[in-house]
């Protein structure tokens, strides 16, 4: 009888090691946690967020990433990352954009490829604004304005940036998804 | 229905012993390949679940449907089996797919194939298949050694069995021509007449919502459904464009082989011995060309060792019916960065989707006992293919960028660590002007490579924000003097301009980078 209790355990302990993702995140409430902008004409509500740490050049956290993707099909997808410093308390300080639209290649179609737009230059007259606040430790705020590949002014002259408006921001303020 | 393997008389102690080996087993992900060789000795020859057990939802009980009567409507018509055929040698979108809905009014020995198949469907009929799945579709699949495939497919003698690409599980369900019922495991290809039954992932019905918003008209339309790619890219109508060889590129490499010059010299100012002053041009643009490995075991368990990375799965597979692996796909990056002469560095990212078959091609064993004695195929080793991604990146302009780029690949997996940043120390060019000689007011480069000026060496901090724990697959350094065709080789379909491949000697990528023409 012993014997069979351990094997029941042992069968225990494979299934719920193996359990899946999927199965592990449905026991978590649904979270609020949303990304949403405009982005040529479509509107993008990014949900799902995935959070990770934000730190410096010691590896001491400082802040906090969200990062999401919106599949549009095998191939085609948009994917934003917004990074942030904070103390996990009142403060945050924005810190950083990405925003990546999966296209096919102009001269070669079936490669589908993204730049990384992720830089904001307001001081080159091409505005990003955001405005944002931190509150029961949530953040939420608006952002709107160009974002670019690179921010060499040589680069600038011949790459395009894109234009992001409408976002808005609602997310918990921690540094992992747990 | 058949069970060909019992335990018995298996004691407790044996059974315990074997659950945990087999979890463990199932959890590891350190060596997928080790644990595919392991379970292919565990499992290659038995079925591997109850076939009525393992269809698990709505639609995949239609296909288990549809898949019952599609073997006996092949057993009996061999006018249907040339339908089949006929079709999937014209493909869809280059694939060996047949679309049901397509050829439901094409007639046979005794109706359409919709009637055929509706005699043998028991309790239900193909249009209700159709309302629960529109772009049901059956593939004849190209299997190892030209074991069979639709061109080498005798429909006259060769009767094919009928397996079921399923969402809930990677076994496979398969009836074979006699319609007897099993599963068998994932790591089995059959090496037998075989079609797969799967709901076409690259075809989209009206019936979906996004249906008028994708591009381009419908392929097919029928009484109750019409039919779209949901990329206009998977038509096989559309038209790859032809590559060259760049005729500026050839010339730069004629001027600059007998004096040593830089290739780009020319290729980006136009620059040559009896020319040495030139503006830069905006015409070429730095690219991402082909990638490949000379180590593609060390690749594959460098970069899928991540839940969601491909994994080998040798049957008749999902997302790319032509390959077998699980579901998913790598996405690489390439960071490029380079010092600017205007202050801060730049890191730009370049990031693209590759397929596991576009980077690996796989090998099998044949092996017999499958069922009975059905001969079968597992897997054996990998090796390497080669893919473009032709990226254009960045211009290389020596007024305001250092002569060399650094490019860091990583495949991305789900990121836990964002972290700042890297320093870099780089040569700046300072022999630039303006020369009145060519009658134009902007700034040229004076002189092959560094002029008679000397170069001027500074470190700047690139602020990057780093990818921690991801597959970093080593960093590369591009220089502006570096050779971007290494050799001419003549040949009687012309000449051969092989160019440089990065990386060649660190084991995970190698890869071209050269200057394209954008525009």
């Amino acid at each position: 009888m012993k014997l069979i209790k351990n094997i029941l355990l042992f069968s225990f302990i494979i299934a719920t090691s193996c359990s899946t993702d999927d199965e592990i995140q449905s026991q978590k409430p649904e979270s609020k946690d949303i990304i949403s902008l405009e982005y040529e004409g479509k509107r993008f509500d990014f949900k799902n967020l995935h959070h990770g740490k934000y730190t410096d050049k010691d590896r001491n956290l400082i802040g906090f990433f969200a990062e999401a993707e919106i599949v549009i099909d095998d191939q085609h997808k948009n994917r934003v990352l917004l990074l942030f410093k904070t103390d996990f308390k009142n403060n945050v300080e924005f810190a950083g954009i990405e925003f990546t639209p999966f296209k096919p290649a102009p001269t070669y179609p079936h490669n589908v490829y993204a730049y990384v737009y992720q830089y904001i230059m307001t001081q080159h007259g091409s505005p990003f604004k955001i405005d944002i606040k931190m509150e029961n430790g949530r953040i939420t705020g608006s952002f709107e304005g160009y974002v670019h590949r690179s921010a060499d002014p040589f680069d600038m002259t011949h790459m395009d940036p894109v234009y992001l408006s409408a976002g808005t921001i609602d997310i918990e303020a921690k540094s992992d998804n747990n | 229905m058949k069970k060909l393997t019992k335990l018995k008389n298996v004691n407790f102690v044996f059974l315990g012993t074997s659950l945990l080996m087999l979890g463990i087993s199932a959890c590891s992900s350190e060596d997928v390949l080790e644990n595919v060789e392991q379970e292919v000795n565990y499992a290659s020859r038995d079925e591997t679940a109850n076939f009525e057990m393992i269809f698990a939802n709505e639609k995949e009980i239609a296909m288990r449907d549809f898949s019952i009567a599609l073997v006996k409507s092949l057993n009996q018509s061999l006018q249907f089996r040339q339908i089949i055929k006929n079709e999937a040698e014209e493909a869809i979108n280059l694939d060996p797919e047949v679309l049901i809905y397509k050829i439901k009014n094409l007639g046979t020995e005794t109706g359409t194939v919709e009637s055929l198949i509706n005699s043998n469907l028991s309790g239900r009929n193909l249009y209700d298949i159709f309302e629960i799945m529109p772009t049901l579709t059956v593939l004849v699949p190209e299997l190892p050694e030209e074991e069979f495939n639709a061109e080498n497919w005798d429909t006259s003698t060769e009767i094919p069995a009928v397996a079921v690409r399923l969402f809930t599980s990677n076994d496979t369900p398969i009836i074979l021509s006699d319609n007897s019922q099993h599963v068998i495991s994932k790591e089995i290809i059959p090496a037998f007449p075989v079609v797969v039954v799967k709901e076409n992932e690259r075809i989209i019905s009206n019936r979906q919502s996004n249906f008028l918003e994708i591009e381009g008209d419908p392929f097919f339309v029928g009484e109750n459904f019409s039919f779209k790619f949901s990329s206009p890219y998977f038509s096989k109508w559309f038209l790859r464009p032809f590559f060259r060889n760049d005729q500026k590129l050839v010339d730069a490499y004629n001027f600059s082989k007998d004096i040593e010059g830089w290739q780009r010299d020319y290729i980006y100012y136009g620059i040559e011995p009896a020319n040495p002053n030139g503006p830069y041009t905006y015409d070429y643009s730095e690219t991402i060309g082909t990638m490949t490995t000379e180590q593609p075991q060390a690749l594959y368990s460098k970069i899928s060792e991540q839940t969601g990375d491909p994994f080998i799965n040798p049957l008749i597979h999902p997302n790319h019916n032509m390959s077998h692996w699980k579901d998913g796909g790598y996405e690489f990056c390439f960071r490029v960065t380079s010092n600017s002469k205007a202050g801060a560095g730049q890191a730009q990212n370049f990031k693209f989707p590759v397929r596991a078959d576009q980077l690996f091609e796989l090998e099998y064993e044949r092996g017999t006992g499958l069922l009975g004695a059905l001969g079968y195929f597992t897997f054996k080793d990998i090796s390497s293919k080669s893919y473009n991604p032709n990226i254009p990146t960045i211009g290389w302009n020596l007024e305001t960028k250092a002569t060399e780029f650094i490019i860091t690949i990583f495949e991305e997996d789900s990121t836990e660590e964002i972290n700042q940043s890297i320093s870099v120390d780089s040569e700046f060019a300072t022999n630039f002007g303006i020369d009145i000689n060519l009658g134009i007011s902007e700034i040229v480069k004076l002189g092959l490579k560094f002029g008679g000026s000397t170069k001027n060496t500074r470190s700047n901090s690139i602020s990057v924000k780093k990818t921690l724990i991801t597959d970093d697959l080593g960093d590369y350094v591009i220089n502006f003097q570096d050779k971007v065709i290494l050799s001419e080789t003549v040949t009687g379909f012309g000449n051969l301009y092989p160019k440089r491949f990065y990386g060649a000697n660190n084991g995970y990528i190698k890869f071209n980078y050269y200057p394209k023409a954008v525009q």
